[in-house]
């Protein structure tokens, strides 16, 4: 069977890499080694072929006390052996209650005293002593525990904690997932990053694509200012990562601001170039709303390359790459002027930008078909209350204005103790939605 | 244990609208999809009809059908062959505007009846025509249940990554909402409801829109990606998710909407249920604390994991103005209306003193003193910045306004818990 990647782990691939202290960090299998910082390094071979979501324990070969003497080799420069967790459908990176059971516990905290570290009979040499020696997690904590004058006075609720500190400092687990929008946006958040993709929450993104309605035979006309986030987000509804579908066809356009679009973090999608390629069209501000002409252009052409009549390129059919490429230039302009020309063409104006909303969307509007829906997304509210306010309500080729505004509470969900995080982002952004419609023309004489 | 969702006594706001779309006939295909670049309506399309917020109708076009609206009756002749988007208006006859007018205008002086009438002249109806989406489907629906609105249904389609990939398994169906929904995202929709009447009627629905599975198979459809939904009668507790159309469902995504979210779930361990080899997400959406308690004792019994239950709470708010009203303003009306009163004061006392004079017989023909009486300024000639007492229009443009946000009156404050897990079923290496 061959490896299917879009639901296993390939070769060649980014992945996005949990570790214990549920830090998100993305890695490609193309790396021969993977380090995890202080959590182990493997190879990426050991991971290559079992399915996404699967957790891995770094295990090292045991080595005699003699043997590391003699090697000197120091125990980061070998990466360790990616074992899978066979028989953990759960892929939790939780640690089992063993422990627990094992070791006595309070059931208050009255005799706890503060005694700092000294409560502490291994010293820190000890414990790198015993990291050096490759000590499973599980029994490099117990040594602790059983070490620690303290731990049995503590509660079990307290010990259950200090257990979780500990793991998330030793263990060598980890998990792989997939490079999902949902998974990169979790990556960006543990980053501190959300500003790249303008602080749009989960939930925000999901009302986005909603209602824009994207299928996956529709065409979109996006702007961008995530850096790719939301244009990989309308991809993975319309392909979820398949590219040879041919019973899918949609297309993207962006609106760039730049002539070279800075989407870097749709190249963690994991889609091919020419696919790519074939699915997203470019088109800048300026090619869009100032568009050229058949005869513009080619007087442009007969500028740039002295003399050389593009009529006569086209009709040869061998040529060289330098002529391809005069040819493929003004095909593209050609491309542009055809995108830039045709009105009424989109299915849905998918909007996320940093330019004054009002103008954009009067200048804009007109490449959407009548009757699709325009979204806006935006990190506050008052740009979005100005376009409906002072634009969209102002003319009726807009119906059903809204502004909206989701957002997601989660919960610590253990039995028994359940109850909402303490922390929550807070800022998810905003959305308005509205549909372009036409206006009736007036016409008095039927009236009567 | 009923699979009726006891939980939900909440009647939506929204009124139910009346459904005009006869239960046999068969609209066009493809009534979700895109449309093409022609963009127009077609006889025998099911459209949306907007007549206004809260009132979003699915109609079927015909030749001699009519449309009867608050705004009067639309024909269908009207709509046929118009782009989708368009405006359908027309002039309503004073009848129809001035209806539930009449009593107030008799108890008011004519001079404002002439003006109503004046602007009543005016009066435009309209109605919109759009092409059916899922979330405005949401919107305008039958219900024959509670419904799951696009706020939680967004995220959850987000949450289970779903995508044009994915199997998904829903059980129960209910009004359909999440279904279209659903179906427009996914790959195949497995759909099973317990309720033999409502199954019947969702069929029917999703027929009409071109979303069965069956259909293609029959050979009705050939666009394998819209008609993707198998609908099954099916108490999914007791009697498991295996179904005869296909072998594997192979699922990759569970919706469960039901009361007893926890019976269900050891029936998803089923081979053929549950795709075995890759990571696979289930959502259970219930409205109260213990059964989400329930179904995660169930998960982690079933070796889910990855559990978290979130709440999602969605706003909608709309832009309206808010007349800004300077402080100096207010000084100036109280300035104004202090002159006047001492102008009053004045005038007072020199219409008593003509009217002394005037009993007294001196020199006076009674001029004067009707001027004094009269003397009071009109009404449009006071200073009145912020148009007390008259009906000013939201927005005007005689005053200043600025732009503010109102969040609707009520708001949706619980839906439901939605309780997310993963799992995978057999981890095996795939060379």
């Amino acid at each position: 069977m061959t490896i299917n990647p879009i639901t296993h782990i390939a070769a060649d691939k980014y992945v996005i890499i949990q570790l214990p202290n549920e830090l998100f960090k993305i890695y490609n299998t193309s790396s021969e080694v993977i380090g995890l910082g202080k959590y182990g390094s493997f190879k990426s071979a050991d991971i290559i072929g079992y399915p996404y979501g699967t957790v891995f324990d770094i295990e090292y070969e045991d080595i005699s006390p003699e043997d590391q003497k003699k090697k000197k080799t120091k125990k980061d420069d070998t990466p360790g052996i990616a074992l899978p967790r066979k028989d953990d459908t759960s892929q939790s990176l939780e640690i089992s209650e063993d422990i627990l059971s094992n070791s006595f516990n309070s059931d208050n905290n009255q005799l706890l005293i503060d005694q700092g570290s000294s409560i502490q009979k291994l010293s820190n040499e000890d414990i790198e002593l015993l990291k050096e020696q490759n000590v499973r997690a599980d029994k490099l904590i117990s040594n602790i525990i059983s070490n620690n004058g303290n731990f049995q006075l503590k509660t079990k609720q307290s010990q259950q904690k200090y257990l979780i500190r500990k793991f998330k400092k030793f263990s060598k687990c980890f998990k792989v997932e997939r490079c999902s929008p949902q998974n990169i946006l979790k990556f960006l958040m543990d980053k501190n990053d959300l500003l790249r993709v303008n602080d749009i929450s989960l939930e925000s993104i999901a009302l986005q694509l909603n209602l824009s309605n994207i299928q996956p035979n529709g065409n979109y006309l996006v702007m961008d200012e995530t850096g790719g986030f939301l244009i990989y987000s309308i991809l993975e509804r319309m392909y979820g990562g398949k590219e040879d579908d041919e019973t899918k066809n949609g297309t993207i356009t962006i609106i760039t601001e730049t002539e070279h679009p800075q989407l870097d973090l749709l190249k963690y999608s994991n889609y091919s170039d020419e696919f790519l390629k074939k699915t997203i069209k470019f088109i800048s501000i300026m090619e869009l709303l100032k568009p050229q002409n058949e005869t513009s252009i080619r007087e442009e052409f007969l500028r740039l390359n002295g003399n050389i009549n593009i009529e006569d390129l086209l009709k040869l059919e061998l040529k060289s790459p330098l002529e391809q490429r005069k040819v493929n230039w003004f095909e593209k302009q050609m491309k542009l002027i055809e995108i830039s020309s045709t009105v009424d063409y989109f299915d849905a104006l998918v909007v996320q930008t940093d330019f004054e909303l009002k103008g954009l969307i009067d200048r804009i509007n007109k490449y959407v078909k009548p009757g699709s829906p325009i979204v806006v997304f935006c990190k506050f509210r008052e740009p979005l209350l100005d376009l409906s306010n002072e634009y969209l309500m102002k003319n009726l080729n807009f119906l059903n204005v809204k502004i909206l505004q989701t957002s997601c509470r989660p919960y610590q969900t253990k039995r028994g103790k359940i109850h909402p995080l303490m922390t929550m982002k807070s800022n998810g952004g905003w959305l308005l939605s509205c549909f372009k419609v036409i206006v009736q023309e007036m016409n008095m004489e039927e009236s009567k | 244990m009923s699979q009726e969702n006891n939980f939900l006594v909440e009647e939506s706001t929204t009124p139910v609208p009346v459904v005009e779309i006869d239960t046999k006939e068969h609209p066009n295909q493809g009534a979700f999809i895109h449309t093409d670049f022609e963009n127009i309506v077609k006889e025998n399309d099911l459209v949306l009809v907007y007549i206004s917020k809260t009132n979003i109708r699915p109609v079927v076009l015909h030749k001699n059908g009519r449309l009867n609206t608050k705004y009067g009756t639309f024909l269908h002749s009207e709509i046929i062959g118009k782009k989708y988007g368009s405006q359908i208006g027309k002039f309503l006859n004073s009848n129809q505007v001035n209806r539930g007018k009449r009593h107030i205008k008799k108890n008011k002086e004519e001079e404002d009846a002439n003006n109503d009438e004046e602007e009543d002249e005016k009066k435009f109806g309209f109605i919109h025509v759009l092409k059916p989406t899922p979330e405005l489907w949401t919107l305008s629906l039958p219900h024959r249940t509670q419904i799951v609105y696009t706020f939680d249904s967004s995220y959850i389609t987000e949450r289970l990554q779903i995508n044009s990939l994915s199997n998904v398994i829903e059980a129960g169906t209910g009004s359909g909402s999440l279904s279209h929904q659903f179906s427009r995202s996914c790959g195949k929709l497995f759909t099973y409801e317990f309720h033999e009447v409502r199954k019947q009627q969702a069929e029917l629905e999703f027929q009409q829109h071109g979303l069965l599975y069956q259909d293609y198979l029959d050979g009705k459809t050939d666009d394998k990606n819209t008609a993707n939904i198998v609908i099954n009668h099916r108490d999914v507790c007791k009697n498991g998710f295996l179904i005869d159309q296909v072998e594997n469902i192979d699922a990759d995504c569970v919706f469960l909407d039901l009361p007893a979210p926890w019976e269900a779930i050891p029936n998803l361990n089923k081979p053929g249920v549950m795709n075995q080899h890759k990571q696979v997400r289930v959502c259970c959406f219930s409205p109260c604390f213990e059964q989400v308690d329930k179904t995660v004792e169930a998960l982690e019994a079933n070796g889910w994991g990855n559990i978290e239950m979130v709440e999602i709470q969605g706003k909608n708010f709309e832009g309206r103005k808010r007349m800004v009203k300077t402080i100096d303003d207010a000084i100036k009306v109280l300035c104004d209306q202090k002159e006047r009163r001492n102008m009053g004061t004045i005038n007072y006392r020199n219409y008593k003193k003509a009217k002394q004079d005037l009993e007294e017989g001196e020199n006076n023909d009674g001029h004067d003193l009707k001027r004094l009486k009269t003397n009071s300024t009109p009404a449009d000639e006071k200073f009145n910045p912020f148009g007390k007492g008259m009906r000013v229009k939201e927005g005007d443009e005689k005053y200043e306004w600025s732009n503010v946000c109102k969040i609707e009156s009520e708001i949706k404050s619980h839906t439901s818990y939605l309780t997310f897990a993963t799992k995978i079923f057999k981890i095996s290496r795939q060379e």
